[in-house]
């Protein structure tokens, strides 16, 4: 009885300092990205992108579209990348070993022709079947790679290895782009003098219920959906308010995979995709930022608030469960490999407040969540609840999370304002108070599933991944309840 | 004669009409390359005065499709922004029959144009005898 | 939207102003519970609530629930306990029966406890060091000494305080207490002290000795059974003046003051809703807002583009000035109007140029429309200023030149851009002179801007372009050198030679692609010769170059690449040696012969190249 008691003070306490942080880094995250957006707006309104189309002074660009069994909507999105105007450009389509039409249909759709070309990249990949390019002058900047299944990393390392320009574009095969999004995402790296751009990410947004033609988004729509409708909120919090705020401080840890343009040099120097992780672009970036902080080079990670890369959000439960728990052991995996920055004054403010607050932010979060909600139900059952108290901290919580989104709905109306209809951005305010209670679980639970996923299998591997990393992580609560017995005795 | 101009951005559009109807042509518009491709196919057009950058298929690909299709005898003359030389190489290599850059003036537009029908009527003339 | 959820939303927000409410009421709650009394028990070994429960004359779970404890059963654990004071164990005044068996309680209105250093003159020496006191108490807090009431103890048990009272300065009594009007015993205090029990005691310091003397004597006056004069063992009833409950408390059995802490968080929650909702009302605000700009835009969106076709294809400027007044009826544009007629001119004059072109400019001057854009430059923000530069640059305004160059030392980076590219712009190579005072490095950006508009005039060389090709600023350097290639400048040919040897390896990738526009039969030899000091990138580049500007002098040297140790490089000189060579590929074929790879996979690459 005396221990539930402790636990239940106690997480009365770490929930109270964790909100406490959490709300004190949301607000001063709110701030910078609301200057940092209205800085941004300003500054590039009135910018000239069609210039960057067409000189033969702006970088050379290589758009990497890893596929693997995308029969349905390959045709249509290779359709898309065509349909963009730069000048130097190739778009590089590559065939992850698909076990459906998808290369016929390639093959079929744009005349291709098997070349013989020499491969030059070193990154190590699964073995190349063939490189194809188009008989049609117009499909001239496209070459579609065929190689054995090797996963995303390993697609993505193939494209670079047969790219010959200078920065790399990642795309997700199913997202749509704008016209144009890779003038858009060029521009912050030729805007730096003093730093070298090593990687540059977009905003991505979600397509459900739009209308799209020929891949071109025509039209935009609130997705219908109610559980796309949520996510539409979730990314606006996310992209126009954190990741807008982590590219003003430099401490940005995560650019998405859908859409991100990286310095192919840089890239390769520090070892390309690696093809053993989960979550590959959180990872690449982690150690593309260590390449350089070790190297004691400048550099920056960019990113534009834009709205320039549309992809299909998940509609079902389980769909998004397996999408957060694959997302919640790739983070989890990236911040074990790199362990070593975590409060180490060496890497900067990567690894004094980025590192940290992935850990205590978005690995904690939830963990801190699910132990508080299991203590209530304890508390519940063994009636020593406080009410009062525990109905104040609920509250609080609740409107720190909706104060969150409002922001994050107030930012998009403010800068980009993708649905036009009055009536959606109410919509999208009811989400918010919805939010918490009828999506909020559910990723709280993809995310333990994730944690546990995650663990079980690092346990499964053996002796090589015991560490520090996971002693914190896992053992996190009952450490601070030991410290509290020790000192009560 | 049948002239279409494909080109997205409205003022333009608008003021190319006027000037060709003056002309004397009966003009066909359209905003972007699918809309055009399709008009293209419906209303056969003697010349097609497009841009490069618009929505869904840039010039450069329409003029590829036309010059390599059954409309090959379609003349074509890209009008566009970008005006750096390996764009107006890579725009006469997929077949364009004529280059104009933006910024242009209407009276090189109109006798650019009046050029281009009259040799496509003269080649037509000397394959008639 | 729908009704149902209208009325979910409308019900939240019901919620959020119950919170509120809810708030409000639990402040009043609170209060009620701070004017409950108690003292502090500090607990000794055997202690059970029990025990204190006949001590302070209480039921024993009244003190374990008074202090949120459950179970008031076996030992306690804990270091202090609070008391309630309630009727049955806590009177304002005693009468004589009561009078063995009471304790008083005070209080003092005054500074907290704190430490005093003791001098050596002032006592004997026993009394050095620190000590606790509340210093200045002596004649100003006695005034303040309050008696608020007495506690009742058991009789038997009043043995008790004599024991916890054998620590001189140890807290043992503290009294909270907020009601109304204690027995304020100012002056009655000073005179019914005895003379006698002021002296100091050997055993505590100075002024706590008085103070403690002082409430001893006290004390005798009112119970003399409390006080063991005899032994020297001075009892202290430790006053602390009234603290407000503000802390949360941690601890297991001391009472956790919930109410307090979670009317901190109301308030905290009523901040919050207070943001959100003006965050929700500056969300419909900008809504509207936006809404109204948007119909505006149609409304007189329409209307602008026929004025500016209209200007486009007029023949004489007087006809047109009637037409625009008959348009735009009001004589002045509203800000709004001017904006979006600029937006539409300027959007128009990009893609035209001749007559109609010059009929915009007219029409521009005609609306006022340059007069607006020039007041712009005068502005505080940043970003109209931009505009206004770009607005003036575009629309050709040679005559307000001078105040764009004003602003070539703006102290914002992107003003001084601006300025830049609009000299240029209007004024062509000649505006490039602003490159002498230039102290910032060019952005790429910047850079490709300032070359597309060179790139469109005739260039000029007598303005001495070499100056700045050996200027300390690499950016300008290599801004120079994209000019001279995309220009052409044969005549440059000499100066940008020595920049091969520049140290900065980028000037000299970007001098090598400059040589490559404007090379002569000298260039590949030079090339030849410089390619051994060069970086990888370079080097590549240089072969390349090779390639297009190279003749049958630089075979064996490309020749000689393909043994080199990088496959780019092999590659390279390959295609290199295929495109400038006559019969390369034969050559290139017979090098390659037998050698395995990665030389069969370059013969197929170039091959292929060649076929397409």
């Amino acid at each position: 009885m005396i221990w539930l008691r402790i636990l239940i003070e106690l997480l009365g306490y770490l929930v109270i300092i964790y909100s406490g942080l959490f709300i004190v880094f949301n607000v001063c995250l709110g701030v910078v990205s609301s200057k940092e957006t209205k800085y941004y707006l300003r500054k590039n309104t009135k910018a000239d992108y069609k210039l960057l189309a067409s000189s033969p002074y702006a970088p050379s660009l290589s758009i990497v579209a890893p596929c693997f069994n995308e029969a349905n909507n390959i045709i249509q999105s290779v359709r898309s990348l065509l349909s963009i105007y730069y000048f130097n450009l190739e778009i590089i389509v590559v065939n992850d070993g698909s076990t459906d039409n998808s290369m016929q249909l390639l093959y079929d759709a744009y005349d291709l022709q098997k070349i013989n070309h020499f491969v030059q990249g070193k990154l190590n990949t699964q073995s190349i079947h063939g490189i194809y390019k188009s008989v049609n002058p117009a499909f001239n900047k496209l070459v579609v790679v065929d190689k054995a299944n090797g996963g995303k990393a390993d697609a993505l390392n193939a494209g670079i290895n047969v790219s010959g320009n200078q920065f790399i574009i990642s795309i997700d095969a199913d997202c749509i782009l704008a016209e144009d999004a890779l003038l858009k995402i060029i521009k912050p790296i030729i805007d730096e003098t003093d730093k070298t751009v090593i990687a540059s990410g977009g905003v991505v947004r979600i397509a459900n219920s739009c209308l799209v033609e020929d891949g071109k988004l025509v039209k935009v729509n609130l997705p219908v959906n109610l559980l796309a409708r949520i996510q539409v909120l979730e990314y606006m919090r996310a992209f126009l308010v954190g990741r807008m705020a982590w590219s003003r401080l430099n401490g940005l840890l995560l650019i998405s995979g859908a859409f991100g343009a990286f310095n192919k040099e840089i890239l390769i120097n520090s070892g390309g995709y690696n093809s053993e992780t989960i979550g590959e672009d959180m990872e690449l970036v982690v150690r593309m930022r260590r390449y350089m902080q070790e190297k004691k080079l400048p550099y920056k990670v960019t990113y534009i608030p834009d709205p320039l890369c549309w992809t299909e959000a998940p509609s079902t439960i389980p769909v998004l469960i397996r999408q957060r728990n694959r997302w919640m052991r790739g983070a989890l995996q990236t911040l074990q490999l790199h362990q070593v920055l975590c409060f180490n004054r060496r890497y900067g403010l990567m690894g004094l407040i980025s590192y940290p607050y992935w850990l205590f932010f978005e690995v904690g979060g939830p963990i801190i969540e699910s132990a508080g909600t299991l203590v209530f139900l304890l508390g519940i059952i063994f009636g020593l609840i406080k009410w009062k108290m525990f109905f104040a901290i609920l509250f609080l919580l609740l409107s720190v999370g909706i104060l969150n989104s409002l922001f994050g709905i107030f930012m998009e109306v403010m800068s980009y304002h993708q649905y036009k209809k009055p009536s959606d951005t109410l919509k999208l305010v009811l989400v918010a108070f919805i939010e918490p209670f009828l999506f909020h679980p559910i990723i709280v639970y993809a995310n333990i599933c994730g944690i546990i996923d995650y663990l079980r299998k690092n346990n499964d591997w053996g002796v090589m991944t015991r560490s520090g990393f996971k002693n914190n992580i896992s053992l996190n609560t009952p450490n601070l309840l030991y410290g509290l017995e020790e000192r009560k005795q | 004669m049948r002239i279409l101009v494909a080109e997205d951005e409205p003022l333009v559009l608008k003021a190319i009409e006027i000037k060709l109807l003056r002309e004397g042509y009966h003009v066909t518009c359209c905003s972007n390359g699918k809309d055009a491709w399709s008009m293209i196919e419906e209303e056969l057009p003697n010349l097609v005065i497009t841009d490069i950058l618009m929505p869904f298929c840039s010039g450069l690909e329409l003029t590829s499709k036309i010059k390599n299709g059954y409309l090959h005898n379609t003349s074509v003359i890209i009008l566009s922004a970008l005006t750096q030389e390996n764009v107006i190489v890579e725009a006469f290599k997929m077949g364009a029959d004529d280059f104009i850059a933006k910024p242009f003036s209407f009276a090189e537009l109109s006798i650019r144009v009046d050029k281009l029908i009259r040799q496509k009527k003269f080649e037509h003339l000397s394959l008639a005898v | 939207m729908c009704s149902p959820k209208k009325t979910i939303f409308q019900g939240l927000l019901l919620l959020l102003l119950y919170v509120n409410l809810a708030n409000a009421q639990n402040k009043k709650t609170g209060q009620a519970f701070q004017t409950k009394s108690f003292i502090r028990h500090t607990l000794t070994n055997g202690e059970t609530f029990e025990s204190l429960g006949s001590l302070y004359r209480l039921p024993p779970e009244t003190i374990a629930s008074f202090n949120n404890i459950e179970n008031y059963q076996g030992p306690v654990l804990a270091m202090y306990l609070y008391i309630p004071l309630k009727s049955s164990n806590f009177l304002k005044t005693i009468t004589a029966v009561q009078v063995n068996n009471v304790v008083p309680v005070y209080h003092i209105n005054g500074q907290a406890e704190h430490l005093v250093l003791l001098n050596k003159s002032k006592g004997n020496s026993s009394n050095e060091g620190y000590k606790w006191s509340n210093a200045p108490l002596a004649s100003k807090h006695l005034k303040n000494l309050f008696v608020d009431g007495y506690l009742i103890v058991a009789g038997n048990a009043i043995n008790l305080f004599k024991v916890t009272r054998v620590m001189p300065v140890v807290k043992t009594i503290v009294f909270k207490n907020t009601i109304p009007g204690p027995i304020k015993i100012q002056s009655s205090i000073a005179t019914s002290l005895p003379a006698t029990s002021i002296t100091p005691n050997k055993n505590l310091p100075v002024d706590t000795a008085q103070k403690s003397a002082a409430i001893t004597s006290l004390v005798k006056q009112q119970d003399s059974s409390l006080i063991d004069t005899d032994s020297g063992k001075k009892e202290l009833v430790e006053v602390k003046p009234l603290m407000p409950v503000k802390s949360l408390v941690v601890g297991v059995n001391k009472p956790v003051k919930h109410t307090g802490a979670a009317l901190e968080i109301f308030r905290y929650i009523t901040v919050l809703f207070v943001i959100n909702l003006l965050m929700l009302i500056s969300i419909i605000l900008y809504l509207r807002l936006k809404k109204r700009a948007v119909l505006f835009k149609q409304k007189s969106g329409n209307d602008i583009s026929e004025v500016v076709i209209s200007a486009l294809f007029e023949t004489n400027g007087e006809e047109g000035a009637v037409l625009h007044k008959k348009l735009f009826k009001k004589q002045k544009l509203s800000i709004k109007t001017k904006q979006l007629v600029i937006n539409e001119v300027i959007k128009a004059k990009t893609n035209f140029k001749g007559t109609a072109s010059k009929n915009l400019e007219q029409l521009y001057c005609q609306l006022q429309l340059n007069e607006f854009s020039l007041n712009k430059l005068s502005q505080r923000s940043w970003s109209t200023i931009v505009s206004g530069i770009q607005e003036l640059s575009a629309m050709q305004q040679l005559d307000h030149l001078p105040s764009i160059k004003k602003l070539l030392n703006h102290p914002n980076e992107y003003v001084r851009i601006e300025a830049q590219c609009a000299l240029v712009q209007l004024a062509g190579y000649e505006g490039l002179r602003f490159l002498d005072d230039l102290k910032y490095p060019l952005t790429d950006w910047h850079q490709i801007k300032l070359v597309d508009q060179l790139s469109k005039l005739e260039p000029v060389e007598s303005i001495g372009f070499f100056r700045w090709l050996y200027s300390a600023n690499d950016t300008i350097i290599i801004l120079l050198l994209k000019t001279i290639a995309s220009a052409k400048s044969l005549s440059m040919y000499q100066w940008v030679i020595v920049l091969l040897k520049h140290n900065n390896p980028a000037v000299i990738i970007e001098a090598v692609k400059c040589l490559k526009e404007i090379a002569n039969s000298d260039t590949p030899a030079l090339l030849q010769q410089s390619f051994a000091h060069q970086t990888k990138n370079c080097q590549l580049l240089i072969i390349q170059v090779l390639g297009d500007i190279g003749c049958d002098d630089q075979k064996f040297f490309l020749l000689h690449q393909l043994s080199n140790s990088d496959d780019a490089i092999k590659l390279a000189a390959a295609n290199a040696l295929v495109n400038c060579i006559n019969d390369g590929f034969m050559i290139l074929q017979e090098y390659c012969y037998d050698k395995g790879s990665p030389y069969t996979q370059i013969i197929s690459h170039v091959k292929e190249a060649i076929h397409v």
